[in-house]
C-alpha cells in the first residue's frame, strides 16, 4: 500500500507541473457545456438540456485523462526509457499502471467537480438523480475509457505513435458519442452507428441517472454489461501486452 | 562462489548477430569488468543477463536465479545503472529518491547518502549536469544495498575528480562484500578497479584474465596498449 500511495503522491505532483493536460481536460468540459447553453439558449430542445446531458459534458474529462493523458504519460515513460530503469526494480507492471490510473482518475474526478460547480453557478443546475448511483456509473465509465487507454498505453510502439492511436480513438468518441454535440440533434444513420461507442453507452448510463432515473435502474442495464465487459477486456489485454522497453530496441 | 554464470549466451538482431556464444562466470566479491569496442556486444550481454532482452540461446544464472522469471524477487537483491536510461520530467531528487526506495523492501535510507554526495534533494533532476546525473543514477542504483551491482559506463561524462570519487565509492561496495559487473571505455579505470575483465570482440569473448594478464597478452606496460594491440591483431 505504501508503494502505491508513495509513487501516486509523486506522480500525482508531476501531473500537476506538466499543466498543458491538466488545463485541457478541466476547462474543455465547462467551455463546451457553456458553448452548448448559449448555441440552444431559445431553442426548443433548452428545456431540461443540462439535467439530460450533464453525463456527456462530465465524460470529457475522463477522454482528456483516460485517453489522452494516461496513454501519453506511459508511453512516454516508455520512450525515454524510464519504465526501464523501473524494470531493473522489484516493481511489478500492475502497480505503475495502477498509480497512472489512479492518478489520471482522480484528475478526472477533479474536472468533473469543476464541470459540475461550473454547471450550479452559472446555468442554474440541480443534481436530481442519486449521487451515490451516479458516481458509481462514473467510476464505470472512466474504468471503461481508462482501459481503452491502457491498451494504446501497452501496444503503442513509442511515443508518437501512441499520439496517433490516441487521437485516432479519442475524437471520434468524444464528437460522436454526444459528448461535444448534443446526441439528439445526429441524424438517424449516425446515431445508430455511434450507439456503438463505448462512450455512448456510459453517457446514457450518467444521463438517466442525472435526469432523475432510478440508480439501481439505470445501472443494472445492458449498458452496464458492455462496460464491464470492455473493462474486462481491455485491462486483461493491456497487463498481457504491456512492454517495460521500446520494441526492437 | 560464482555469482553469476553465462554459458553459451547467443543475440540477434534483425540485422546483425550481437553476441554470438559467449561464457564466463563471476566470483562473489570481485570487481569485473566487461571490455570491448563499441558495438562489440558488452551491453547486449548485459542486458540478456539482466533479463531486458530476451537472449536466444544460451543460460543465465544470477545468485542462482532466472532474471527473467524470477525478476521481481532479483531485483531485490540486484542494483542497475543503464547507460541510456533516466527519469520522468521535472522531478526534483528528493522525490526521486523517495519513489525508487519505497519499491524496496526493507525501505533503505537515503537522506543521508544524499547529502553526504551534496545533492540537495529540492533541486530538479532535469537541472543536474551530466556528470551529476550519472553519480545520482549509480547512487539510485546501489541505494537498496545491492549484493550485485551492474554500471553500464560507469564514468561516461564525469571529471576526473568525480570519477576518482566514484573509484572509492566502488572498491568501498566491493570490501563490504557487493560483486561490481561493470562496462567501460577508459582503460586506466579498468586498471584501477577491476579484479579480473573480459574483452569482447565481434560479440565474441577474445581473451579474459586481471589487467595485469591482459598487459601481458597484449605485450605491453599499458594496459590502453595492450587492449588496442588485441584487438588490432583480432581485426
Amino acid at each position: 500500500m505504501k508503494k502505491i500511495r508513495t509513487l501516486y503522491k509523486t506522480e500525482m505532483i508531476l501531473a500537476w507541473r506538466s499543466p498543458d493536460s491538466v488545463i485541457f481536460g478541466m476547462i474543455m468540459p465547462v467551455v463546451v457545456m457553456g458553448l452548448t447553453v448559449l448555441i440552444y439558449k431559445d431553442h426548443p430542445y433548452s428545456r431540461g438540456l443540462l439535467e439530460e446531458t450533464m453525463g456527456a459534458y462530465l465524460s470529457i474529462g475522463i477522454c482528456a485523462f483516460g485517453l489522452m493523458s494516461l496513454p501519453l504519460v506511459l508511453s512516454d515513460y516508455r520512450s525515454r526509457k524510464v519504465l526501464k530503469r523501473f524494470q531493473v526494480t522489484p516493481v511489478s507492471p500492475g502497480l505503475l499502471l495502477t498509480v497512472q490510473v489512479l492518478v489520471q482518475g482522480s484528475m478526472a474526478l477533479i474536472s468533473a467537480g469543476i464541470t459540475a460547480l461550473a454547471a450550479a453557478l452559472f446555468f442554474s443546475w440541480t443534481f436530481q438523480g442519486n449521487p451515490a448511483a451516479f458516481l458509481t456509473a462514473f467510476l464505470l465509465v472512466a474504468g471503461c475509457i481508462f482501459s481503452i487507454g491502457l491498451v494504446i498505453a501497452s501496444t503503442a510502439k513509442d511515443f508518437k505513435k501512441a499520439g496517433v492511436l490516441c487521437s485516432i480513438v479519442y475524437f471520434p468518441m468524444l464528437l460522436l458519442s454526444g459528448a461535444m454535440i448534443p446526441y439528439s440533434v445526429f441524424p438517424l444513420w449516425l446515431q445508430t452507428g455511434a450507439s456503438w461507442l463505448p462512450l455512448r453507452q456510459g453517457i446514457i448510463i450518467l444521463n438517466r441517472i442525472a435526469a432523475g432515473q432510478q440508480g439501481k435502474q439505470a445501472l443494472f442495464s445492458p449498458e452496464t454489461g458492455v462496460l464491464l465487459l470492455i473493462i474486462l477486456l481491455c485491462t486483461g489485454l493491456s497487463l498481457k501486452t504491456f512492454r517495460w522497453d521500446l520494441p526492437g530496441s | 562462489m560464482n555469482i553469476l554464470t553465462v554459458e553459451h549466451l547467443r543475440k540477434s538482431y534483425v540485422r546483425c548477430q550481437a553476441v554470438k556464444g559467449v561464457s564466463f562466470a563471476v566470483p562473489q566479491g570481485s570487481i569485473f569488468g566487461i571490455l570491448g569496442p563499441n558495438g562489440s556486444g558488452k551491453t547486449t550481454t548485459l542486458e540478456c543477463i539482466l533479463g531486458t532482452k530476451e537472449m536466444d540461446e544460451g543460460t543465465v544464472r544470477l545468485l542462482d536465479r532466472d532474471p527473467r522469471r524470477d525478476r521481481k524477487m532479483l531485483f531485490e537483491r540486484v542494483g542497475v545503472q543503464f547507460q541510456d536510461s533516466s527519469w520522468q520530467n521535472s522531478i526534483r531528487i528528493g522525490e526521486l529518491c523517495e519513489s525508487t526506495v519505497v519499491l524496496y523492501t526493507p525501505e533503505p535510507e537515503w537522506r543521508g547518502r544524499l547529502k553526504a554526495l551534496g545533492f540537495d534533494p529540492k533541486q530538479m533532476a532535469d537541472t543536474l549536469s551530466g556528470g551529476e546525473k550519472q553519480k545520482l543514477s549509480i547512487l539510485l542504483a546501489s541505494l537498496h544495498n545491492p549484493e550485485v551491482l551492474f554500471l553500464d559506463e560507469l564514468t561516461t561524462g564525469l571529471d576526473p575528480l568525480s570519477r576518482r570519487l566514484v573509484w572509492d565509492k566502488i572498491r568501498e561496495l566491493r570490501d563490504r562484500g557487493t560483486t561490481v559487473i561493470l562496462t567501460s571505455h577508459f582503460m586506466d579505470e579498468v586498471e584501477a578497479l577491476c579484479d579480473s575483465c573480459l574483452l569482447l570482440y565481434k560479440g565474441k569473448v577474445l581473451t579474459r584474465g586481471t589487467p595485469e594478464e591482459l598487459k601481458k597478452e597484449g605485450g605491453s606496460a599499458s594496459l590502453e596498449d595492450a587492449y588496442i594491440n588485441l584487438i588490432g591483431g583480432a581485426a
